[in-house]
C-alpha cells in the first residue's frame, strides 16, 4: 500500500515541478501561463479524483482493520473465558473425584466389614478362600481409592497440613517395623539413620510425612530383589536465611534395586506415570504414588528428586520444612497401645447412627460379642431412649442430621433430671480424623472416638476399655516374657542339627500364621471354647517345634484358660499377645530363612 | 533293618515329618495321618508294631485311640507311645484308664525319640 501511494505522488510532484519551473520563467507570455494553468487545473482534477479514490480504499482498509481488531478482541475474550472454564472444569473434576472417592469409600468399607464378619461365621475352607480373596481385593481397591482421593485433594488445593508434635526416632522405628515384614519376605534389610543435629522432637504433619516414606520405601521394596533399603535423615542446607521456627530436613531413601533410566527421572513424578508402561503392567499400582509424594513434599515447603542408574539402585531425596516440637505434647500424642482387661460381661449399648448400613455392620458385630444394641437414627431419639432405658455405654455418630453428636453429648452431660447417669461413657464415631477435630472431641467430653471406617477390633478393644470394670495397662513384664522368643539352638538340637528341616518347619509355621489367627478370632468371637482350646493346643506344639517358646507358652496359658470362666486370665489379652508375638516372630524368622 | 511298621498320628505336619524322618533313619516303615479315625483304618490295614499318637487331633483323640487298641485282642502286641506335654501322666492314666507304653513330650526331640522307640520295642 505504501509503494502504491509513493507512485501516485511521484506524478503530482512532477506536475508541481513543471508549474514551479514555468513560474521561474520571467516574464512569461500570458497564453503560455494560461496553458500551464489549464494543465494544472486538469492535473489537479485528476489528483482530486485519485485522492478521492485513495480515501475510499483507505476507508475500507481502516474498516477492515477495525473489524479485525474487534474480532481479535472478541477472540481474546472467548479465550479468557475458555481458560477460565477449563480451570473451573479442572477444579470441578478434582472436586468430583474427591467427592466420588468419599462415596466409593463408604460402600467399600461396608463390603470389607461384612467380609470380615462373614469370615468369623461357620464357613468351610473353600468359602474362606473366596472371602479372603474378596477381602484382599477389597483392601487393594480401597488403597487405590485413597490414592485418588489424596491426589484429587492435592490437585484441588484442598489438602491442609496438620501440626502435630512427634518423636522422629520413635515414628521412624515403627515405620520400619511396619515395612520390615514385606522387606524380609524378599530377604531385604531395612534400616534408618538419623544424622547429627536433627532434633528429637518435631512438629509437622507426620502422617503425611509417613505417607511419603511408605510410598518411597514401598517402591524400593517392589523394585529391589537383593540388598537393602536405607532411610537417612539429616539437616538440610538451605540457601535462605536460617529461621528459628523452621527445621529443614533432608530425607533419602536408597535402594540397591533395578534403578531408573535417566530419561525417566523427571517424568516419574508426573501423575499417571510409572517409568514405563510395562512396569505398570508387571508391578501394578495407580502410578499416582510419586505424584502424590511430589505434591505433599511441595506442600511441606520442599523438593523431591531422584538419583539413579539402571542396575545401580535408586536414591530418592526430598526436603521438608518442619517446626521445633514440644516434648510433653509429643509424649501425650504417643499412642498408648493398651489391651484392656477382659471381663466378658455383655453390655447394653445405645447406638446413634443415621446411616442404616453402618449401623447394621456395628450391630451385627456387637451382637457377635454378646452385647445388646439399641439403635436410634438421631440424637433426639437417643435422648428419649436414655430417659427410659438403662445403658452401659453410648456409641454416637458425630455427623447426624438435626441434633448432631456434639449437641447431643452436651445435652447428656448437662442433664440434671437424674433419669440417667450423665457421666455415662460416650464414644464418638467420625469420619474426620484431623488432629484438631480429635482434640475437639475430647474437649467436648467424649470418652473416646473411633474413626470411620470402623475397625471392628478397635471397637471391641474400646468397648472393653470403657465398659464397666477397670482397665489395666499391659505390663511391660508379662509372665511369658521370661521365655525366649526364638530358641534356635534348642530347636536345632532336637532336630539332630538338620538345618534344612528346621528351615522347612519355619516356613510351614509362617504359612500357618494367618489361618491360626483367623481360627483364634473366630473361636473367641463365636464363644466356641472347644475350638479355642484345640487351636491353642495345636499352636502350643507347633510353635514349640521351631523353638518359639514364648508363643508356645502363651498358647499353653490360652489352652488352660479356654472355657474356664473363673480364670483370672483374659483370653482376649492372650489372643492379642499371641498375635503380637507372631508378628515379631515373623520378622525374626524370615531373615533366618535366607541366611542359613 | 528292623522291618517294623509304625503308624504316626498328629495333626501337625511338622511333627509327622520329624517322627517319620527319625523312624526311617532307624529303618522302620512309616504310615502317617492327621486324623484319629483314619489312624484306626491304617492300623487295621497294616497291623503295625507301634502307634505314636498325639493326644488332641480331629477325628478321634489319642486317648480314645489308645483305649480302642488296648481293648482289641488282635492288637495285643501293638505298643503305644502318646505324645504329650500338657497332662500330668499319672493323672491322665488314672482318669482315662488308658495305659500307653510310653510318653514323649512335644516338642519332639529326635535323638530322644529314637532311644525311646528302641526301649519300647526292646530292640
Amino acid at each position: 500500500m505504501a509503494d502504491q501511494k509513493s507512485n501516485v505522488f511521484d506524478y503530482e510532484k512532477k506536475i508541481l515541478e513543471k508549474a514551479e519551473n514555468a513560474l521561474k520563467k520571467d516574464p512569461m507570455p500570458e497564453d503560455e501561463l494560461l496553458n500551464h494553468y489549464k494543465e494544472l487545473v486538469c492535473e489537479y482534477k485528476k489528483l482530486l479524483n485519485k485522492t478521492q479514490k485513495i480515501t475510499v480504499v483507505g476507508d475500507s482498509n481502516q474498516k477492515k482493520l477495525f473489524t479485525a481488531c474487534d474480532k481479535i478482541e472478541s477472540q481474546n475474550l472467548q479465550l479468557n473465558q475458555a481458560v477460565k472454564e477449563a480451570e473451573e472444569a479442572r477444579f470441578a473434576k478434582s472436586e468430583f473425584f474427591a467427592r466420588m472417592s468419599h462415596e466409593l469409600r463408604n460402600p467399600m468399607n461396608v463390603i470389607l466389614g461384612m467380609t470380615e464378619l462373614a469370615l468369623i461365621t461357620a464357613i468351610d475352607k473353600e468359602q474362606r478362600d473366596y472371602l479372603e480373596t474378596l477381602k484382599h481385593s477389597g483392601q487393594r481397591l480401597l488403597h487405590i481409592i485413597n490414592d485418588i482421593l489424596d491426589f484429587s485433594k492435592l490437585d484441588a488445593h484442598q489438602l491442609t497440613l496438620e501440626r502435630i508434635d512427634f518423636f522422629l526416632r520413635d515414628r521412624l522405628h515403627s515405620l520400619i517395623k511396619m515395612m520390615t515384614v514385606s522387606a524380609a519376605h524378599k530377604g531385604l534389610a531395612l534400616n534408618f539413620r538419623i544424622g547429627k543435629g536433627v532434633p528429637q522432637v518435631l512438629k509437622g504433619d507426620y502422617p503425611r510425612l509417613e505417607q511419603i516414606l511408605v510410598n518411597l520405601v514401598g517402591n524400593a521394596i517392589k523394585f529391589t530383589n537383593r540388598g537393602g533399603i536405607t532411610i537417612d535423615v539429616s539437616l538440610a542446607n538451605v540457601a535462605e536465611e536460617k529461621r528459628e521456627d523452621r527445621i529443614p530436613l533432608l530425607f533419602s531413601v536408597r535402594d540397591t534395586g533395578m534403578g531408573i533410566p535417566v530419561n525417566y527421572h523427571e517424568t516419574i513424578f508426573n501423575s499417571f506415570n510409572q517409568g514405563n508402561v510395562s512396569i505398570t503392567r508387571k508391578h501394578g499400582g495407580t502410578g499416582l504414588g510419586l505424584a502424590i509424594c511430589k505434591q505433599l513434599v511441595e506442600l511441606m515447603g520442599g523438593q523431591i528428586y531422584v538419583d539413579s542408574k539402571p542396575g545401580k539402585g535408586s536414591s530418592f531425596f526430598f526436603t521438608v520444612q518442619l517446626e521445633p516440637g514440644n516434648y510433653s505434647r509429643a509424649k501425650s500424642n504417643k499412642q498408648q497401645n493398651y489391651i484392656p482387661r477382659f471381663h466378658g460381661k455383655p453390655l447394653r449399648i445405645f447406638l446413634a447412627e443415621d446411616s442404616a448400613i453402618n449401623a447394621k455392620l456395628i450391630i451385627i458385630f456387637l451382637k457377635k460379642l454378646n452385647h445388646r444394641v439399641f439403635h436410634d437414627y438421631n440424637g433426639k431419639d437417643l435422648l428419649r431412649r436414655l430417659k427410659k432405658q438403662q445403658a452401659d455405654l453410648i456409641l454416637m455418630d458425630i455427623e447426624m442430621p438435626g441434633l448432631d453428636g456434639f449437641e447431643t453429648l452436651r445435652l447428656i452431660r448437662e442433664d440434671v433430671s437424674g433419669a440417667f447417669d450423665s457421666n455415662i461413657p460416650v464414644i464418638a464415631l467420625t469420619a474426620h480424623t484431623q488432629q484438631d477435630f480429635k482434640d475437639k472431641i475430647f474437649k467436648c467430653g467424649f470418652n473416646d472416638y473411633i474413626p470411620k471406617p470402623i475397625d471392628l477390633y478397635r471397637l471391641s478393644r474400646i468397648l472393653l476399655f470403657h465398659g464397666p470394670g477397670k482397665p489395666v495397662q499391659p505390663s511391660g513384664n508379662a509372665p511369658w516374657n521370661v521365655k525366649k522368643r526364638l530358641n534356635i539352638q534348642e530347636a536345632l538340637k532336637r532336630l539332630n542339627d538338620d538345618i534344612e528341616l528346621f528351615q522347612k518347619f519355619c516356613r510351614m509355621f509362617i504359612d500357618e500364621i494367618p489361618e491360626i489367627n483367623h481360627k483364634l478370632d473366630k473361636a473367641f468371637l463365636t464363644k466356641n471354647f472347644d475350638d479355642l482350646k484345640n487351636c491353642a493346643h495345636y499352636l502350643k506344639g507347633s510353635a514349640a517345634t521351631i523353638g518359639a517358646d514364648r508363643v508356645s507358652h502363651i498358647s499353653y496359658r490360652l489352652e488352660q484358660v479356654s472355657g474356664d470362666s473363673d480364670s483370672p486370665e483374659n483370653p482376649l489379652e492372650l489372643i492379642h499377645a499371641i498375635r503380637q508375638e507372631m508378628e515379631k516372630l515373623k520378622t525374626l524368622i524370615l531373615p533366618i530363612l535366607k541366611k542359613i | 533293618m528292623y522291618n517294623k511298621k509304625v503308624v504316626v498320628v498328629d495333626d501337625d505336619q511338622k511333627v509327622l515329618i520329624t517322627i517319620e524322618k527319625t523312624l526311617r533313619q532307624i529303618g522302620f516303615e512309616v504310615f502317617t495321618t492327621g486324623d484319629g479315625k483314619k489312624a484306626l483304618e491304617l492300623i487295621e490295614r497294616e497291623i503295625p508294631d507301634l502307634v505314636i499318637s498325639d493326644i488332641l487331633q480331629p477325628g478321634m483323640d489319642g486317648i480314645l485311640l489308645c483305649q480302642e487298641i488296648k481293648k482289641t485282642p488282635a492288637y495285643n502286641h501293638i505298643k503305644i507311645i502318646l505324645i504329650t506335654g500338657v497332662f500330668n501322666r499319672s493323672n491322665m492314666t488314672r482318669i482315662t484308664g488308658c495305659t500307653p507304653d510310653a510318653f514323649i513330650e512335644k516338642p519332639i526331640d529326635m535323638p530322644q525319640l529314637a532311644t525311646l522307640i528302641q526301649q519300647t520295642l526292646k530292640i
